[in-house]
């Protein structure tokens, strides 16, 4: 099952403007979510998945963020029900090059991988080949 | 005519009883009996005549008649004899020849027995031949061996025929002889049988019953005879004797020493015997002249008196006196004696004294008892035991200590003469006394050190040391002497160097003791660690045994020259060159620079030990250094200026217009005794002695007026108080106001003036005033040019001056003086005489009158070196001289009369070979006269044998000389005692001087002997006690002033071995010249109160030792109670003492090194934990006085808490345990000083070991400085690890900040690029490429201001006001304020300004500000409010306002950091508060935050003054 949504987590507009452009170029049909607020992000988190009707879907997350960056995030995304996690696959997306960035998010266990900043059309399509969803149905 | 005969027989054997009868009455007339006999004779003959007529036949009968008839003329024969001869011998000689030629028998001899052998004695004999005498000699031989037994049977024995007799031996003999029968009669003495008479015959039964009886009258005859003979020898001796004795009496008398005098009633004398003018020195003219009485000493003359008045009453009696009697030469005799009364006795009637000078028995028993006395004194005068034990171990004397000691250990006293060895010892002790004492006895002195432990643990030390009585050894002398004090002493000693080893091992300088020969003799821990540690890199590294000097030489050799230096120093300190030593140098080890400072001291007193201490000194050294660069060159000119004017032996100074000195050279301390330091800035006026105040005023302001001072005198004060003239030489130099003077100390010129102007004043002085004459002579015929008084009074002439001696003595010319007086103005050699006669006309009488003159003639010179005159000194010596001839003379005189004349009571008749001794002489031997025959052997008899040679010698001697002489020996009297005598003899001679008689007299001295052996033996033991005690006496006497001293007090003084006389000031001489005082003021205390006093002093010896002693003294008095002397003991203590000495020394030296120390070093007492002992350093380090450290402990001098949190008195408690324990223990510690302020000190505790007690040794070091270093080591380390955490948050916001608007910036291109756009898509692209670029560029902004706050400190530091900082920042911000009604509340009442950096202030407070207005809540006002607070060496700043807050659980970490943000809905970059940190950091400062969500932040600012 191939995903059908996309959330951006990033508090710069800019990089999610980018983003949302690629992934309209690439899979126009698809489902975009973003926010500039990671507590809003969250929330969607929280709140957007069901579990008699999974929306297999892709997160992009930034890391360096005001108030709650993308490591506190994941902190609290590791808590969430493991019904709302199978739904979902993480990317870390940042404009950091550092290598610590790259080895703490390859070390964690719910990112998929760690794209660095700026998001192309080829990233996208890779993305979206790469995961197949098999998810739960209640059926 | 059988009958017949037998009638007549029987008739003439009653004739025969009848002149038997008769013969018994002869016995009482000799001569009566003997013409008895003869008429008898006649009638015997008559009556044969008769016979023969009448029978013829009767031839038998005739026979037996001429037989009886032989018999009668046999015994007339021998009666006629006994009345011819008058001695034995002869007598019997007569008998025997009697009996042979008119007894007819064949052979006749008389033996006697001598009782020595109870052998008979062959003493006469008659018709024997030559081989009958031989066998005659031999018992066996006589007719009945007779025996001793048998001489005491019946009258005789017969023997009728040889031949048949059963005991005879010599039958054959007696055959050959023709002997038939023998008889053997007894001869008699007194009644006692003492011989033989033997007749031998041919005939048969010679011997009937009638002729024994005859022959036994013949015996009996021949006894009365041998009686007569000893009666008349004994009565011719009895005759002799009487005589004799008169004589000898009157020799007695004459010649004794003994004195004899008669006097009358009233005291005349009338008869004095010679020894009176050998005793007193008074002729018997003389003597009998004076009242004896008169020379009775007045002191005795009372008790004389009495005596003599009572004596008066009781004739026959006698009394005794001793008495001091006047000799002719005026001193006092002891005399000593009887005066009997025997006025009643007609042959004398006067009062008979007889007496002898006993002085020297007085002086004898005087000093004996002096001598027992002072024993008694000495061995009393001392704490220690002393008693002395005879060879019975019976105690002989003992002092009171002893007494004392026994009373108190055995509850019972040891009498005198009692037993030593106590029952109550032990039978183990008991022994060993007696070994030991038999030990003394055998000979040996030896020493004991006795340990006892009970009641009180303390040790002993016993001599025993033999006394002798000449080569016999008496007993014993004990001396036990308490030696635990020295014991203790030399234990503490032992402990204390163990205690100083402990301190010396616990300092941290490397510390060596040397040797004066440089040998290492100690070192301590530090410095053989410091040698392991650093190898042989510099001279400091040495092992004891090694030689440092030889270190050192090696160093030189290797290139240290630094250590020639150390060599040289080290050695100045060494010969007292200099106190100290104090040399620094390098000793860089490869990886680091260091530097040492060698210090080198020798120990106060003890010059033979330097210690040498290193410590390192890098630290100080480096700061040093920097200084010493930039003070070189300063220097250098300087001290060329200096050395200059220091060089100069006058000072050379320069004085201010006020008179001030401003520079001086160094010859003021030898001018004036100040040092230029001292000096300078100071007046010279103070130095000027007040008198001439005002003349050196007058002169200086002179000298200002342009006058240079060319020459000026005045005086100064030394710094000594003495007085000093200089003279000046002074410019003034106008330009710069200074005067410039030179001043010479011109004392010695001075002084030179003066003293040649005094000894001119002394000449005329001496010359005037001498006592001796002088004078001096002018030119060839010598002028008188000068005379002194004296002189003109000795040769009584006056206007001598100007005449020749010429003329003014010419009686000298004929006597050589004027030819003398040529030979020295002639050769210029001086010439003198001493005692020369010369004869002066004195009186101007024209009589030459002797004077005896000591005299100089001395040349006097001309500057040229010519003689122009003569100086004379005469010296009248004639009284001297004419007085000295007179004594010469007078002890010419006194030696005659010296001259010996003795007495004698036994003589020797050299012509008749008779001796005589008197009665007094039979006494001494011991014996009756007439006991003895007098003769040599007999005296020599009596004479010891030990002398008996001697003796025998020195009369032999004497009988081939024929010379008065005389001995000492000992004699050993019949009853068994030993006596002394003296004996002394001379001869007497006839005309032509051929010896007639030897006379002498015998004298028993043993009395006086004894005494005189008392005194050797009380003198001997005396000499023990001293000896062993070192104990000496002394005795002063105040009448002659003169100290007498036992031999144990002059070897005490080592004074030559006879000299036992000191005068008091030679005594006082001897006294340490620093105990002098002392021992004065305690005399004299002392003889204020008359009492007996004690004190400790040192002697010091003329070959320069040093003894201590300890001398008791005791005044003496006199019969009246005048004090007339002093008597006192002296006890050399110098062991006992030397031993505290050594004690006190060590200590001293510990003393020293612990002060000396360069550590602070206390010691600790660990069972109060106070301190006992702190060095100078300690007292710098804690800024405590002396008397407040001594006080105090460890936790006294620390704050409650130590920096850990730990309570001091529980961890310093812990700490010093430990140490206590042995283990070294360092530890940091928190001290507070005297002044209050806490520090941080290292310490180090080490317990002492070796030794059982309870101190610690402490040493502190301040390490304040090494503590800061190491926070500062910290801070540095810490700054750079943040710095590196920075410079890594740097890379991380570098990846995430600054890479963020580029990794923008390419997708927006790439999305442009590639992707086709629709128009609104490509402006919003467009769009947020621009604001990429802007974001950009702004963080690009913002690390390039991080940066440069971070690398750069620009600007200059201000002041800055607070108030019109925060105005500023209002004014730049007041539109912001006004829209927000933002309040700014300020207090910077206590403090408004400081010292910064005003940008970066600005900026802090502009952040702050901005933030609390941009994170403002929403419905509140922005309130801010500032205060400013002072601390002692901070300034703080608190800041606070009532905007959101930060969430400081969650973003603790974070509120400082770079590009953080904590609030969404508000713009910002997260630099504000990065900034501020780091600025408030750049400026010294700290930051710190409290917040809470919506109420507020508070930020508070430290900023360090």
């Amino acid at each position: 099952m191939k995903p059908t949504r996309f959330i951006l987590v990033d508090d710069d507009n800019l990089n999610n403007m980018l983003s949302k452009l690629f992934i309209k170029r690439t899979l126009p049909n698809i489902e975009i979510v973003d926010f500039t607020l990671p507590e809003k992000g969250f929330h969607y988190m929280e709140t957007a998945f069901t579990f008699d009707k999974p929306i297999p879907s892709i997160l992009l997350l930034d890391i360096n963020m005001p108030i709650m960056d993308g490591w506190e995030f994941l902190k609290k995304y590791s808590l969430l029900d493991k019904k709302i996690q199978e739904q979902i696959t993480v990317y870390i997306l940042s404009s950091s090059v550092d290598k610590k960035d790259q080895d703490f998010s390859a070390d964690h266990k719910n990112v998929k991988r760690y794209l660095v900043k700026p998001i192309t059309l080829e990233a996208i399509k890779k993305i979206y080949e790469e995961n197949d969803f098999a998810i739960y149905s209640p059926g | 005519m059988e009958k017949n005969l037998a009638e007549e027989l029987r008739i003439s054997n009653i004739e025969l009883v009848f002149q038997i009868k008769e013969k018994e009455k002869r016995e009482i007339k000799l001569i009566i009996a003997k013409q008895e006999f003869a008429f008898q004779n006649l009638e015997i003959e008559a009556r044969a005549e008769e016979l023969k007529d009448l029978n013829d036949k009767l031839y038998k009968t005739e026979i037996s008649l001429s037989k009886a008839n032989r018999l009668f003329s046999f015994i007339s024969h021998i009666n006629k004899t006994i009345t011819r001869v008058n001695d034995e011998q002869t007598l019997f000689n007569e008998a025997c020849r009697i009996a042979v030629e008119i007894g007819e028998f064949k052979m006749a001899w008389i033996g006697i027995l001598d009782p020595s052998d109870c052998k008979i004695k062959l003493m006469a004999s008659s018709g024997a031949t030559e081989e009958d005498i031989k066998l005659l000699s031999d018992e066996g031989f006589h007719i009945d061996g007779l025996k001793e037994t048998n001489m005491q049977d019946p009258d005789y024995r017969t023997v009728s025929n040889i031949q048949k007799a059963e005991q005879i031996q010599w039958k054959d003999y007696a055959a050959a002889r023709g002997f038939i029968s023998a008889v053997s009669l007894r001869i008699k003495k007194s009644g006692n049988v003492i011989g033989t008479f033997n007749l031998y015959t041919a005939e048969t039964n010679l011997f009937s019953d009638k002729e024994i009886i005859m022959l036994k009258e013949v015996v009996e005859d021949i006894s009365f005879g041998v009686d007569l003979f000893e009666k008349e020898k004994t009565h011719q001796n009895t005759v002799k004797l009487v005589t004799e004795n008169e004589m000898r009496f009157r020799a007695l008398i004459e010649n004794s020493t003994d004195m004899k005098t008669l006097t009358f009633k009233e005291g005349k004398v009338f008869y004095c015997s010679p020894s009176v003018k050998k005793s007193l020195g008074y002729s018997f003219e003389e003597y009998l002249e004076l009242n004896p009485q008169n020379l009775i000493h007045p002191d005795d003359l009372p008790d004389y008196f009495k005596k003599w008045n009572d004596l008066l009453q009781l004739p026959g009696q006698s009394f005794h006196f001793r008495q001091r009697r006047l000799h002719k030469k005026g001193n006092w005799v002891w005399c000593e004696g009887n005066i009997t009364n025997l006025l009643e006795d007609h042959s004398i009637g006067g009062l008979v004294s007889n007496f002898r000078d006993i002085t020297e028995k007085m002086i004898a028993e005087k000093r004996h008892e002096f001598d027992k006395n002072n024993l008694d004194a000495l061995i009393n005068s001392t704490e220690d035991l002393m008693w002395s034990v005879d060879r019975n171990f019976n105690l002989i004397t003992s002092n009171i200590p002893f007494d004392k000691m026994i009373k108190r250990n055995f509850s019972a006293v040891i009498p005198k003469g009692g037993n030593i060895l106590l029952a109550s010892y032990t039978p183990k002790r008991l022994n060993h006394f007696k070994k030991q004492y038999n030990r003394a006895f055998a000979g040996e002195a030896f020493v004991e050190t006795e340990h006892i432990a009970f009641p009180v643990e303390g040790w002993f030390e016993i001599f025993y040391y033999p006394i002798r009585k000449g080569d016999e050894v008496i007993g014993t002398a004990c001396h036990s002497r308490d030696i635990t004090a020295i014991k203790k002493v030399a234990d503490n000693l032992h402990k204390s160097e163990a205690f100083h080893g402990g301190v010396i091992n616990s300092l941290s300088a490397h510390i060596a003791v040397l040797d004066a020969s440089g040998n290492i003799i100690a070192v301590n821990e530090t410095w053989k660690r410091f040698g392991i540690e650093n190898g042989e890199t510099t001279f400091q590294r040495t092992e004891i045994g090694s030689n440092f000097f030889k270190v050192c030489l090696q160093s030189v050799e290797a290139g240290y020259t630094i250590a020639e230096d150390a060599l040289k120093g080290i050695k100045e300190v060494f010969q007292e060159k200099r106190i100290d030593f104090y040399l620094e140098y390098t000793c860089h080890s490869p990886d680091k620079q260091r530097w040492f400072g060698m210090h080198a001291k020798r120990f106060e007193s003890d010059e033979t030990m330097v210690v040498i201490a290193h410590q390192e000194i890098t630290k100080r050294k480096l700061a040093e250094n920097k200084l010493i660069v930039t003070t070189n060159e300063l220097q250098r000119a300087l001290s060329d200026l200096t050395k200059i004017m220091d060089a100069s032996l006058d000072v050379i100074c320069a004085i201010d217009a006020n008179g001030n000195f401003l520079k001086v050279s160094a010859a003021s301390e030898a001018v004036w005794g100040y040092k230029p330091d001292e000096l300078i800035g100071k007046p010279l006026l103070n130095l000027v002695y007040s008198e001439e105040n005002e003349k050196t005023q007058l002169t200086a302001a002179k000298l200002k007026e342009g006058n240079n001072l060319g020459y000026f005198e005045n005086r100064y004060v030394r710094k000594d108080g003495s007085l000093v003239p200089i003279e000046w030489a002074a410019r003034w130099d106008k330009k710069d106001q200074i005067r410039y003077g030179v001043a010479r100390d011109v004392t010695e010129k001075k002084r030179l003036e003066k003293a040649f102007e005094i000894e001119r004043l002394q000449f005329f002085d001496l010359f005037l005033e001498a006592p001796s004459s002088m004078g001096v002579l002018s030119g060839s015929n010598h002028l008188f040019i000068m005379a002194n008084p004296p002189y003109l009074e000795l040769i009584g002439k006056r206007d001598i001056i100007g005449k020749s001696v010429l003329e003014v003595l010419p009686e000298v010319v004929e006597q050589g003086f004027i030819e003398m007086l040529d030979e020295v103005f002639r050769t210029g050699k001086a010439y003198s005489a001493n005692e020369k006669l010369i004869k002066l006309d004195v009186k101007n009488d024209g009589k030459l009158v002797d004077r005896y003159l000591n005299f100089l003639y001395q040349p006097h010179r001309k500057e040229d070196g010519k003689i122009d005159g003569i100086f004379f000194f005469v010296v009248d010596v004639s009284e001297l001289v004419l007085s000295r001839k007179t004594i010469e003379e007078s002890e010419a005189r006194l030696n005659e009369a010296q001259a010996l004349s003795h007495i004698s009571n036994w003589g020797i008749n050299l012509a008749t070979g008779i001796h005589s001794w008197s009665d007094e002489f039979y006494t001494i031997c011991g014996i009756k006269p007439g006991d003895m025959e007098p003769s040599v052997a007999a005296y020599l008899s009596f004479i010891h044998p030990e002398d008996a040679a001697d003796v025998k010698q020195a009369i032999q001697k004497t009988l081939e000389t024929f010379e008065a002489s005389h001995f000492y020996s000992r004699l050993i009297s019949k009853d068994g005692l030993t006596k002394y005598i003296y004996s002394e003899w001379d001869f007497e001679f006839d005309k032509s001087g051929n010896p007639l008689r030897f006379y002498g007299i015998l004298q028993d001295v043993t009395e006086h002997k004894i005494s005189e052996e008392k005194v050797i033996e009380s003198e001997s033991k005396l000499k023990v006690a001293q000896a062993i005690a070192h104990i000496g006496s002394w005795e002063l006497d105040f009448e002659t002033k003169a100290l007498i001293l036992s031999d144990e007090g002059s070897r005490l003084f080592k004074l030559p071995a006879n000299q036992r006389e000191l005068s008091l000031d030679d005594w006082v001489n001897f006294a340490h010249p620093d105990d002098r005082k002392s021992i004065q003021k305690k005399i004299e205390k002392s003889i204020q109160n008359l009492s007996a006093t004690s004190f400790d002093h040192r002697i010091l010896l003329k070959d320069g030792t040093i003894r201590y002693i300890h001398s008791e003294s005791k005044f003496r008095f006199d019969s009246g109670g005048k004090p007339s002397g002093i008597n006192g003991t002296m006890q050399d203590v110098t062991k006992s003492t030397k031993s505290a000495e050594k004690l006190k020394q060590s200590e001293r030296r510990f003393r020293e090194f612990f002060k000396s120390a360069p550590e602070s070093i206390v010691v600790i007492d660990t069972t109060t934990m106070m301190f006992t002992k702190y060095n100078e350093n300690a007292l710098r380090l804690l800024k405590y006085s002396a008397k407040e450290l001594i006080k105090k402990g460890l936790a006294d001098i620390s704050p409650l808490f130590q920096p850990d949190g730990r309570a001091t008195k529980e961890i310093g408690r812990e700490l010093i345990l430990k140490a206590v324990q042995g283990n070294k223990t360092v530890f940091e510690w928190a001290l507070i000083d005297g002044n209050g302020k806490e520090f941080i000190s290292e310490v180090r505790l080490a317990s002492l070991s070796n030794i059982e007690g309870p101190l610690l040794i402490a040493n502190f070091a301040d390490i304040t400085q090494r503590k800061e270093n190491e926070k500062g080591m910290a801070a540095i380390t810490s700054d750079l690890l943040q710095r590196n955490k920075d410079l890594e948050k740097f890379t991380y916001i570098v990846s995430h900040n600054l890479r963020a608007p580029v990794a923008n910036i390419m997708g927006l291109l790439e999305a442009l690029r590639t992707i086709d756009l629709e128009p609104l898509e490509k402006k919003e692209l467009m769009d947020g490429l621009s604001v990429s670029v802007v974001k950009l560029n702004g963080v690009i902004y913002d690390l390039n201001n991080i940066l440069q706050v971070k690398n750069n400190l620009p600007e200059k530091r201000e002041r800055v006001s607070f108030m019109q900082l925060i105005e500023n920042i209002q004014i730049s911000i007041s539109d912001q304020m006004k829209k927000q009604h933002v309040q700014i509340k300020t207090d910077f009442s206590a403090i408004d300004q400081m010292l910064t950096l005003k940008s970066y202030l600005h900026s802090i407070f502009y952040n702050l500000i901005s933030n609390s207005i941009k994170f403002r809540q929403p419905s509140l006002s922005p309130v801010i409010v500032i205060k400013s607070f002072k601390f002692k060496d901070k300034i703080e700043l608190h800041y606070s306002d009532n905007g959101l807050g930060i969430n400081m659980k969650k973003e603790e970490d974070q509120v400082f950091g770079l590009f953080k943000r904590f609030h969404k809905d508000t713009e910002g970059r997260g630099v504000g508060l990065f900034m501020t940190k780091i600025q408030v950091e750049t400026l010294g400062g700290k930051i710190n935050i409290e917040s809470e969500v919506n109420k507020g932040t508070k930020f508070l600012i430290q900023f360090p003054i």
